[in-house]
């Protein structure tokens, strides 16, 4: 170290000796006098320590300040200086090795050498540095790391500085070195080879193995920019052929996932609300950095078996939210997120690069039925991606693929999104749900991409699973076909009324699609007549089948002309029929809005503010609406603005509400239970609940939510919660004493 | 103060109160059902708006037959019925020989 600081600039120099000062004075001393070497030895101990922390600390120092115009060549004399040590050693260490078989030590060898100067470190044989050197190279080198990371954190720039320089550093200190050494060994030789042994190893190593330490550390980063980031990953990739991160890069991605995504935030038990909105992270975004991570770990370790250690607490997570299935489903159908629905069309056509080379089934406990085996021969002789990962999912169900890591192959993304739930059932049942929303919502009966998007999960899950949706699907375009034959007939017009507009009619088939959001509106009789004569042509057209219309359903296209001007509006029928009524009075209240639509007050007032936020009514006095005849000032000039209607409420009901109407009736099961026996504990009512329903006829109740729907009850004062006639620390369930007198 | 440069011509003039039109359409919900004096199908007990055990569509894939004694089934449910009866095809339902309505 300090023969390094010799030779460096004056200023460097500077700092170095005043910082230094002690040691050279020791050091002067120990030269000067004839001191004993076992003295010395002990004293090379003591000041190594102090000289290695100092050189540390100078070294990041001047690194963190500026880096001076000579630091390069510091460097490169830092390392030259070491590089010869290092070399000189090693090749001492063989030659000893070759004459003596290593029996001779060092000091020894030393004496006999009959130059006055140290080979390694050009300074006289006494005072030999070559030891101190090349601790301090370990030294530095392990503490390179940390000093890296902390360079990192205060900007980015001087890590790629510091990178360079070393580097370029690097790559002289070797080429000189291998000049020289080239130069001396190969000098009229020409019968041996020396290319091999040339290549040393070390340095690539110690390289690459700081490189992944900081990378590792910023794993999270690096997954949360996906594409952006493949250069880090690709790296990486290039130093996992060099050294095994495996182990480093699991703790890392699992570390800051749970810190950063997976907040405990269900802490409490199961709420209805509270799985809907739980706090933390958004369920989309742990989505979304889940398939970063697959994709990103899909790269780096193809044998999939760190994403299966890593994805195993983030499956854990997002089970525990409800929201999951819908997030997951609906960025599948979302045309915007390309992520999943790329997904899902790529998965279909995997590169043979990715394709499993060799894949054994072994038979699982009889879960694997005969089409099971079909699919899995004809993916042999297909080899048909889709098919596997048919058989893949069905493999889920007997919980291995999480389990058995034996057979480590990387599952798709659609299959390790849906394994998430173990099962298919609850996924099907939310992108019914969904689908029925997007069909009803959108009233286009244009259904080609869900069609397609359907193909493809039928793939996935089997086509018995998604029937239903078929049902659904081919209900829309039968509905196209009958609305166009109806309204081409002019079927509509019945004796002197003929409607203005056409009428086309979404027909479900009420079986197969999920339950709809109930509501009532009283049309005018001017509106009802079209609806009517629709229904007679249907009658006509199809023979012992009639319709039942859902008159708050649906979307209205119209235009409102106004005096001085026209707009055009998409809205729910809700909203054009209480326009409507404004057509033979200009001035209407909220109560007689009501009476004539049969709406809640609340509705109604919630409708007309939406109008009045148009610019076609105005609240001329609380819960009074006046029609806009002519335009004020502050509404925009929007004379056909096609406006679609935001409206949160959904047409479809969604799991939850499933979910309660099971509990519901669950309840009567307890009510039947709880006149029988007086007071039953909560686990009690949940072992006979277990009995008394078989098992997969409407879902598992568990304990939890037994617990929560009764604690609602007790709320609702339908049941008592006898607290104070805890027995045993077990709460009796009790039916409130008026409730059981009716009963 | 409000400058308009919309051309008054081009919109009826309405003396008073709002002229709604429904332009283009009226984009519905309905849901169809069979005109049948029960919900459930006699034998398969399945709703009729659904559809037979075999089948996979219902409505026009699955239709309903009536029977002069005004019960009625599914047409691939009472067909079934009526092929393995060796005798006398009778109604499930009231037991009187099973006579499609015409």
């Amino acid at each position: 170290m300090i023969i390094m600081v010799g030779r460096s600039s004056r200023q460097l120099l500077l700092l170095l000796q005043t910082t230094l000062k002690p040691l050279d004075d020791l050091h002067e001393t120990l030269s000067a006098s004839e001191v004993p070497p076992d003295v010395r030895q002990s004293l090379q101990h003591t000041w190594h320590r102090p000289l290695i922390a100092q050189a540390y600390s100078l070294l990041s120092t001047f690194l963190f300040v500026h880096v001076p115009s000579n630091f390069s060549n510091l460097l490169l004399d830092f390392y030259s200086k070491i590089f010869r040590v290092y070399h000189y050693q090693s090749r001492q260490k063989s030659h000893k090795h070759d004459i003596s078989g290593g029996s001779l030590d060092a000091s020894t060898e030393e004496e006999e050498d009959d130059s006055l100067q140290c080979r390694g470190c050009e300074s006289e044989v006494e005072m030999c540095q070559c030891q101190a050197l090349l601790s301090t190279l370990h030294t530095t080198t392990q503490h390179l790391p940390s000093m890296l990371t902390a360079m990192s954190v205060l900007s980015r720039k001087e890590l790629t500085i510091l990178d360079k320089m070393t580097y370029e550093v690097m790559l002289t200190v070797i080429q000189d070195q291998m000049e020289t050494y080239i130069k001396e060994t190969c000098k009229g030789n020409f019968e041996t080879h020396y290319m091999k042994p040339l290549l040393k190893d070390h340095l690539k190593y110690l390289l690459h193995e700081h490189y992944v330490k900081v990378r590792m550390e910023q794993m999270f980063n690096i997954i949360i920019e996906f594409p952006e980031s493949l250069s880090a990953i690709d790296d990486l990739l290039e130093c996992s052929k060099v050294i095994n991160f495996r182990s480093q890069l699991i703790s890392s991605v699992k570390d800051s996932f749970v810190r950063r995504l997976l907040h405990p935030a269900f802490s409490h038990p199961i709420g209805f609300q509270t799985w809907l909105c739980g706090p933390g992270v958004n369920t989309a975004d742990i989505l979304t950095a889940f398939v970063s991570t697959i994709k990103t770990l899909r790269i780096l370790d193809p044998t999939g078996a760190v994403l299966q250690q890593v994805a195993e607490p983030v499956c854990h997570y997002l089970r525990k939210r409800s929201n999951t299935v819908r997030c997951i489903v609906a960025s599948i159908m979302d045309d915007n997120s390309t992520d999943l629905a790329g997904e899902l069309l790529k998965s279909s056509d995997v590169p043979s690069g990715r394709r499993p080379k060799v894949w054994q089934p072994e038979p699982l406990d009889g879960e694997l039925g005969p089409e099971l085996v079909l699919a899995y021969l004809s993916r042999r002789s297909s080899c048909s991606r889709t098919m596997y990962n048919g058989h893949l999912f069905e493999l889920s169900r007997a919980d291995c693929v999480w389990t058995d890591s034996t057979r480590g192959t990387p599952a798709d993304l659609m299959s390790l999104l849906s394994n998430i739930y173990g099962s298919s059932e609850v996924f099907v049942e939310e992108y019914r749900s969904l689908l029925a929303e997007r069909l009803l919502s959108s009233m286009s009966f244009n259904c080609d991409r869900e069609r397609r998007h359907l193909e493809l999960l039928k793939l996935k899950f089997g086509a018995s699973a998604l029937y239903v949706c078929e049902v659904m699907l081919k209900d829309v375009t039968d509905s196209h076909r009958i609305s166009l034959h109806i309204n081409s007939e002019d079927l509509l017009s019945t004796g002197s009324f003929s409607p203005n507009y056409n009428v086309h009619a979404m027909i479900v088939s009420i079986q197969f699609w999920p339950t709809f959001r109930e509501g009532k509106l009283q049309l005018p009789d001017k509106l009802w007549q079209p609806l009517r004569a629709f229904r007679k042509a249907f009658e006509t057209l199809k023979g012992n089948r009639s319709l039942v219309w859902k008159p708050h359903l649906g979307l209205v296209h119209m235009v409102v002309n106004l005096q001085d001007r026209a707009l055009t509006f998409t809205v729910s029928p809700v909203h054009a029929v209480l326009l409507w009524h404004f057509q033979d009075k200009e001035e209407r209240s909220v109560t007689e809005l009501g009476e004539l639509t049969g709406l809640p007050a609340g509705t109604v007032r919630r409708k007309m503010a939406w109008w009045a936020g148009q610019g076609v009514v105005e609240e001329v006095r609380p819960d009074v609406f006046l029609v806009l005849e002519e335009r004020k000032a502050r509404y925009p000039a929007t004379p056909a603005a096609a406006e679609e209607e935001e409206e949160g409420a959904t047409v479809a009901t969604t799991s939850s509400d499933h979910k309660e109407a099971e509990l519901q009736m669950y309840w009567t099961y307890v009510v039947g239970m709880l006149s029988n026996l007086d007071s039953l504990p909560l686990d009690r009512i949940h072992t006979m609940l277990r009995m008394f329903i078989p098992a997969g006829a409407a879902g598992e109740c568990s304990l939890g939510e037994l617990k929560h729907m009764l604690e609602r009850k007790v709320r609702a004062q339908e049941l008592c919660n006898g607290l104070c006639e805890k027995v045993n620390g077990t709460i009796m369930m009790r039916l409130r004493a008026a409730m059981h007198d009716n009963l | 103060m409000i400058v308009s440069n919309f051309d008054n011509s081009q919109v009826p003039h309405i003396s008073s109160g709002i002229d709604l039109h429904v332009c283009s359409a009226w984009m519905g919900v309905a849901s169809w059902r069979w005109l049948a004096n029960d919900d459930n199908c006699g034998i398969c007990r399945m709703p009729f708006d659904g559809c037979c055990p075999d089948c996979k569509m219902p409505g026009d894939d699955c239709p309903l037959v009536w029977g002069q004694c005004s019960h009625c089934f599914h047409i691939h449910c009472i067909m079934k019925w009526l092929n393995s009866q060796q005798v006398h095809q009778l109604c499930p339902m009231c037991r009187q020989e099973w006579k499609f309505k015409e």
